[in-house]
């Protein structure tokens, strides 16, 4: 009796341990949606300081892996530029031209809950410098939307720009 | 021995199908996904938005940023209150005998169906000093977020002319 006892008590004890830890992992967990936000922003903004060396190293292939395929490019003037061929073309004309170091300051970054799509904004300042050496400064504004990645890396969708004057 | 076998065997059957049983309760389900209606939504906001900005009406226009929104226009400053936009908005509707419209190329939206953006392409045509007939094309993009009656209004709006720089 006492055999069949424990028998029937291990048994149930097992179900019980089982149904417990094999079907907990299956509820909906409450995702940390502060949590997630503040990563993507750390990630955006790590990523985006990435790119600034990139644009400094003059490093072109570099610069074109930050976007999505389909990504598109508003230049302050001219064209858009649509998908990565485009974009390419669009950064090695402008690297290029007059020697100019792209500075980004007040920058706002904006997350979705689900943390797959943010944006940025900010103020960025052109300084060129011409062959004499004397600079100019060109000052303008910027929306980039990111968008995550199936490996976890944010890449930009739109890099949008537009003049201060 | 024979005894454990006996055992062992339909214990084994009935404790994978109890677990197999209960893990295959209806969970709840995940979150649809509505990003393909959402990225409609605001594309269909942001051609409304056109519609609106060629009856030349600024409140017409106005009504279609939410409070937060920022306006970055080529040529002038950010404006980021609702009276410095509606300033800015002011000028482009005084241009005289001025057409203006704008069609959303691309719209997506994030899986919370808070966050979303369009880009797309603009003209303008005004009539410039002297009657001289003057045209501006144009790319902009928009950042849109869900307002709490499930309508969606612009956050951020950032236009640029495509002609080269002078």
């Amino acid at each position: 009796m006492a055999r069949g006892f424990s028998h029937s008590f291990v048994i149930s004890t097992c179900i019980a341990a089982t149904l417990a830890a094999g079907c907990s992992h299956t509820q909906p967990l409450a995702p940390e949606l502060v949590d997630m936000r503040k990563a993507a922003e750390d990630a955006i903004n790590a990523t985006s300081e990435e790119f600034a060396k990139a644009v400094d190293a003059k490093d072109v292939d570099k610069i074109v892996s930050y976007y999505t395929d389909d990504a598109v490019l508003f230049a302050p003037s001219g064209p858009a530029a649509v998908g990565k061929d485009a974009l390419r073309k669009a950064w090695q004309g402008f690297l290029a031209g007059p020697a100019s170091k792209i500075d980004v300051s007040g920058t706002v970054i904006d997350v979705a809950a689900s943390a797959d799509l943010a944006f940025e904004r900010g103020s960025f300042t052109n300084t060129i410098t011409d062959a004499k050496g004397k600079t100019t400064a060109v000052t303008g504004k910027l929306v980039d939307i990111w968008k995550k990645q199936a490996d976890g890396s944010w890449k930009i969708a739109a890099d949008t720009n537009a003049s201060d004057k | 021995m024979p005894r454990t076998h006996s055992i062992s065997l339909p214990f084994a059957a009935t404790f994978a199908a109890v677990v197999f049983i209960s893990c295959a309760q209806p969970q709840p389900a995940a979150p649809p996904d509505n990003r393909a209606a959402d990225a409609a939504a605001v594309q269909k906001a942001d051609a409304d938005w056109s519609k609106a900005a060629q009856t030349k009406q600024i409140d017409a226009w106005m009504a279609f940023y939410g409070d937060e929104a920022v306006l970055l226009p080529p040529n002038d400053k950010m404006a980021t209150s609702k009276d410095a936009i509606r300033k800015g908005i002011a000028d482009v509707l005084a241009l005289p005998d001025l057409s203006i419209s704008w069609q959303p190329t691309k719209a997506e939206a994030a899986r919370s169906g808070d966050l979303a953006y369009t880009y797309g392409t603009y003209q303008l045509a005004w009539k410039g000093a002297k009657g001289k007939p003057m045209s501006e094309q144009g790319k902009y993009s928009e950042v849109w977020k869900k307002q709490a009656d499930g309508s969606w209004k612009c956050a951020v709006d950032m236009y640029s002319p495509d002609a080269p720089a002078k």
